[in-house]
């Protein structure tokens, strides 16, 4: 028998975020799928009794990796309360009119335009809020880009740590009733994140798309009393910075997918673009490829500095040039520092706020993580102080560890702070990913299981009793 | 004839050469290529196969599928073995009635057993039982108690599994002090180790809590107090050495260096040499006398003192006395310093600097000169006092074995003075005997085992049967071993020595040319043959070879003589 403690038995692991999801084989170092939580639908009133054809002319560059989900589901808004496996195939033999959703999932699909095609994801504050776009989602991952049978393999899910027992519920109603899983096994996404930098107790600072939450992890166990979190994340980043080009440059970034051709402009003149004019391009997904060019923008140039923000220090640092896809090119100061600033500085930084975040007091990540330290016990403060772990998309702004560094330890003058993060894009991202795998491709953890038979016998409520 | 012509192409390599050639191989190592790996054994067979894992309960029939090695059969899943469960403390109606009731009114029975539940279920990680107490889905909400810390969760399962304990081991009379010893010693561990203080334990999270909240001001505070206090212990420290320093140098400038010195030296030598004369312990004392002229100050100084400490600082002060005859308080510690100091590398360093310099002019004037010379040098550098307090260190080995001690009634006793070294109580005969020096542990071994002494102990040697006659010459054995070792070594060094200054001479006599060189020595001031026959005086042994080693006194004139050696060569 092994030495290193690690059995397969081919399990999937599922790890859906607010922008990215992440699937792929349980004891694999990466994950096999990586792609956009965004899903774009096409709504349309149709005749149920009629299947809907594959609607193969409308995807103008088909990919085989990138599969569209052409399966039309009821999406009445009583029938998602219920959510039955068979009520679907109930509403089948009868003809009338309904709403009928046509779901494109894969990083290409979704980014396709499309006359009237919506964009959306299936989290809303980490929470899952759509479950028809969460379950396009798992197809999508397992058939068409894990290409596996579902009802085949023990399947591993990431939960927020803040999940709520209803959607828990649902979630394994899911996995055993659509999804006909052998077996199930959700996990909160700080545990997921400890282990996937190899630890057990730790202080996990996430920084997500969306949400960015601290939360102290014990002997593999999520103390919910150290969980802070806060809607700010990489999404409000780049919001932040559209709001700025806006009122700095006048400038809004023309999606790709309406650039015809365009021609070489100066610095700061607005770009020359012959545009394709697409008519019923829909508020959502124009905001969408928007967000996903300023996300270009994000990742290139911006960055913290070392220490507590200093306008003198940002305004002596170079500039960068940047140029985006319609020809818009402009070198860029002090906004590459201000812009991810709200991280820490969200009350001073953050200038036109959204709506759900109006009248709301909010914190920086690294008082966040310090509210997580002194919710937990004292003797567990230097443990976790000494194993910080950074995780999420949004960690990997040049300079972030160190920032955060330096921010904790003035915070907490006393104690020795370590860091545990993963150092290439794609491992940090997928933190948690890393973690579910390791998790489900331990010998020892195949006892923890949640077996079809047990859920059967159970119900849903089992998963209270196994996922602690 | 072609290949002749061809090979004889000039500026064409070899290998070009050879490729024209037909007859001729191009070498390839052949014995690197293998076709086929060869493994030793057969490729083993793997099954992908389901399997049940005990662990997760009877009534469970979940099959997973790995893959496994077709040879290999296991009764059960092979990781189930570590399903390792930990078993917190349950109780039965009965022994919750008799003895959990009581202990505290606050904790009703459901409470408890959800208590209990939520142990066994995260396996008393408690800090995770303190997280979930109110949001577990078994809580039983409406008999929970609000606001329970960690220490409170942590109290009432003790305090249940101390009761439960006590009350399983058929002692439920309560106190265990009253039980007999043996009955209540597992039942004493157990109890300890279920002891827990929540008051103690609060206000040890209280100060770990202020620990923690220190400001970044206040930790710098502490961090500058703690360095001020290691400055002042340091100042400390030295102020102590600095003061030591100037006791010893105030001593040795009162102590009149004189030819004494290397008479006793010479005197005490040469009854050290004759290993079969070792004087027994009656009459040590009377030849310790002739030591000096003034040794009978001396003999009056070790033979009057009371307690034993006094005694031992006396050795240092017997040798000041026998040497100058101004006695003189030393720490013991100077004495030590002093017995295991070698030639201070000044003084060594002068010895080797080339030429006719000042230093040697110095050389030339009288012993007496040269002596105060050599106490003015002495002061300023490291106060190091070799030869005669090292040698005398070692004389009380031999010499103050007996200690006349006043008692008012009874009068004078003698007594051995290695008894009067150990306190009152118990101890080991052996260790009347003077312990040797650690440094000169191996040396004074191997000296024993040449003289075939075999020592039953293997650290240092000593005696079977310590009786006090045995001590006796055992201890003058190890003081005359001691000596003769400390020679030995200097008279190896000073050998290296000249032979380093000839050859340095010789390297200077060359290059400067013979005539130079007579003529330079023949500038040199006259050489004084005093100093040799001081140093000879000072080692009656063989020759050169037996030199006393450096003091203030005689380290000069020892510069002397290896120059007047050099000279003599030359």
């Amino acid at each position: 028998m092994p030495t290193y403690g690690g059995d397969e038995v081919n399990a999937l692991v599922i790890d859906v975020g607010s922008t990215w999801t992440r699937a792929g084989f349980a004891g694999e170092d990466l994950p096999q799928a990586l792609f956009p939580s965004q899903v774009g639908y096409i709504e349309s009133e149709e005749d149920v009794a009629d299947l809907p054809e594959e609607p193969k002319a409308a995807s103008p560059r088909p990919i085989d990796t990138d599969v569209e989900m052409g399966d039309a589901t009821a999406a009445a808004d009583a029938q998602k309360q219920q959510a039955e496996g068979d009520s679907r195939v109930a509403e089948k033999g009868e003809t009338r009119k309904q709403k009928v959703r046509k779901y494109f999932v894969g990083d290409t699909e979704s980014s396709t335009w499309r006359s009237g095609m919506e964009i959306g994801g299936p989290l809303e504050h980490g929470l899952v809020s759509d479950w028809d776009v969460y379950e396009k989602i798992w197809e999508y991952a397992f058939k068409s880009r894990l290409h596996v049978r579902p009802e085949e393999h023990p399947v591993m899910v990431s939960e927020a740590a803040w999940n709520t027992a209803p959607l828990r519920a649902k979630l394994v109603e899911m996995a055993f009733e659509k999804f006909n899983s052998p077996a199930f096994f959700v996990c909160k996404t700080p545990v997921l994140s400890a282990f996937g930098v190899g630890k057990h107790t730790a202080l996990v600072v996430d920084v997500g798309g969306q949400m960015t939450s601290t939360c102290a992890v014990y002997e593999g166990f999520c103390l919910t009393k150290s969980l802070v979190k806060q809607e700010v994340g990489g999404e409000l980043i780049s919001e932040q910075i559209l709001e700025r080009l806006k009122d700095e440059y006048k400038y809004e970034p023309t999606p790709l997918f309406d650039i015809k051709s365009k021609a070489p402009v100066d610095t700061l003149q607005q770009p020359v673009v012959n545009r394709y004019g697409r008519e019923g391009t829909t508020a959502s997904f124009l905001h969408d490829m928007r967000l996903r060019a300023v996300q270009e923008f994000k990742e290139s140039v911006c960055e913290f500095i070392e220490r507590p923000y200093d306008a003198a220090l940002v305004n002596s640092k170079p500039l960068k040039p940047f140029e985006f896809a319609d020809g818009f090119n402009v070198s860029v100061g002090a906004l590459r520092y201000a812009a991810p600033e709200i991280m820490f500085n969200p009350n001073q930084f953050l200038t036109r706020r959204p709506k759900r975040l109006e009248n709301v007091s909010l914190m920086g990540v690294h008082e966040m993580a310090v509210r997580s330290v002194l919710t937990s016990d004292v003797d567990l403060r230097p443990q976790l102080l000494n194993n910080v772990v950074l995780s999420g998309g949004s960690s990997l702004f040049p300079c972030f560890s160190d920032r955060i560094a330096v921010m904790l330890q003035d915070a907490c003058p006393g104690s020795r702070i370590k860091y545990y993060s993963l150092n290439s894009k794609t491992e940090r991202k997928s933190t948690a990913w890393l973690g579910g795998s390791i998790l489900a491709s331990l010998g020892t953890f195949h006892q923890l299981w949640i077996s079809r038979a047990e859920y059967d016998e159970q119900g849903a409520s089992v998963v209270d009793k196994k996922c602690q | 004839m072609g290949p002749k012509t061809k090979q004889k192409a000039p500026g064409m390599s070899r290998e070009l050469t050879s490729l024209y050639l037909e007859n001729q191989a191009i070498p390839v190592p052949l014995d690197l290529f293998q076709a086929k790996p060869k493994f030793g054994s057969k490729a083993e067979r793997w099954a992908w196969r389901g399997f049940k894992s005990s662990a997760r309960g009877d009534s469970d029939d979940l099959i997973l599928y790995h893959w496994a090695k077709a040879s290999e059969q296991f009764n059960d899943y092979y990781y189930a073995r570590y399903n390792a469960q930990s078993n917190p403390y349950q109780y039965t109606d009965e022994e919750y009635e008799k003895c959990i009731e009581p202990l505290d009114k606050d904790w009703t029975r459901v409470e408890t057993d959800y208590l209990l539940h939520l142990c066994k279920l995260l396996d008393l990680r408690f800090i995770v039982v303190h997280d979930r107490y109110y949001t577990h889905p078994d809580c039983p909400l409406a008999s929970v108690v609000a606001d329970r810390t960690l220490e409170d969760i942590k109290d009432r399962y003790y305090a249940v599994c101390r009761a439960l304990t006590q009350l399983r081991s058929g002692e439920d009379s309560g106190d265990p002090d009253d039980l007999p010893l043996q009955a209540t010693n597992k039942l004493a561990d157990d109890l300890a180790l279920l002891r827990f203080d929540k008051s103690k334990e609060r206000e040890r999270k209280q100060y770990l809590e202020a620990l923690f909240t220190r400001t970044k001001d206040e930790i710098e505070e502490e961090e500058i107090l703690i360095a001020e206090a290691r400055r002042i212990e340091a100042n400390e420290r030295r102020l102590v050495h600095e003061r030591e320093m100037l006791l010893q140098s105030h001593a040795l400038f009162e102590e009149a260096p004189s030819t004494a010195t290397i008479s006793t030296v010479n005197v005490q030598f040469s009854q050290a040499s004759e290993p079969a004369q070792v004087p027994s312990a009656a009459d040590i004392v009377p030849k310790a006398r002739k030591g000096g002229p003034d040794a009978g100050a001396d003999g009056a100084a070790a033979g009057s003192p009371r307690n034993p400490k006094k005694q031992k600082s006396a050795h240092g002060i017997s040798i000041a006395s026998g040497l100058g005859g101004v006695p003189k308080v030393k720490t013991t510690s100077a004495a030590f310093r002093a017995q295991s100091a070698t030639p201070a590398p000044p003084a060594s360093a002068k010895m080797l600097s080339p030429g006719p310099s000042d230093t040697s002019v110095r050389r030339s004037t009288s012993p007496m000169r040269a002596g105060s010379v050599g106490m003015r040098l002495e002061r300023s550098d490291e106060p190091t006092q070799f030869g005669p307090v090292s040698f005398a260190t070692e004389e009380h080995l031999v010499n103050a074995a007996i200690v006349q001690i006043d008692t008012p009634d009874v009068g004078t006793i003698t007594v051995a003075q290695r008894d009067t070294r150990l306190g009152p109580g118990v101890f080991l005969r052996s260790d009347k005997l003077y312990p040797l020096p650690k440094n000169k542990l191996d040396s004074v071994k191997q000296f024993m085992s040449q003289l075939s002494l075999n020592s039953p102990n293997t650290i240092w040697p000593r005696p079977v049967m310590s009786t006090a006659a045995v001590c006796d010459r055992f201890d003058s054995l190890q003081s005359t071993i001691l000596p003769l070792l400390e020679y030995k070594k200097t008279a190896d060094k000073l050998e290296t020595e000249v032979q380093v200054l000839r050859a340095r001479k010789r390297m200077l006599v060359n290059s400067m040319g013979e005539a130079k060189a007579e003529q330079v020595l023949s500038e040199l001031p006259p050489f004084d043959p005093s100093k040799v026959v001081l140093t000879r005086a000072a080692s009656p042994m063989s020759g050169e070879a037996m030199v006393p080693p450096l003091t203030p006194a005689n380290r000069h004139h020892r510069k002397g003589s290896t120059a007047s050696i050099t000279r003599k060569k030359s």
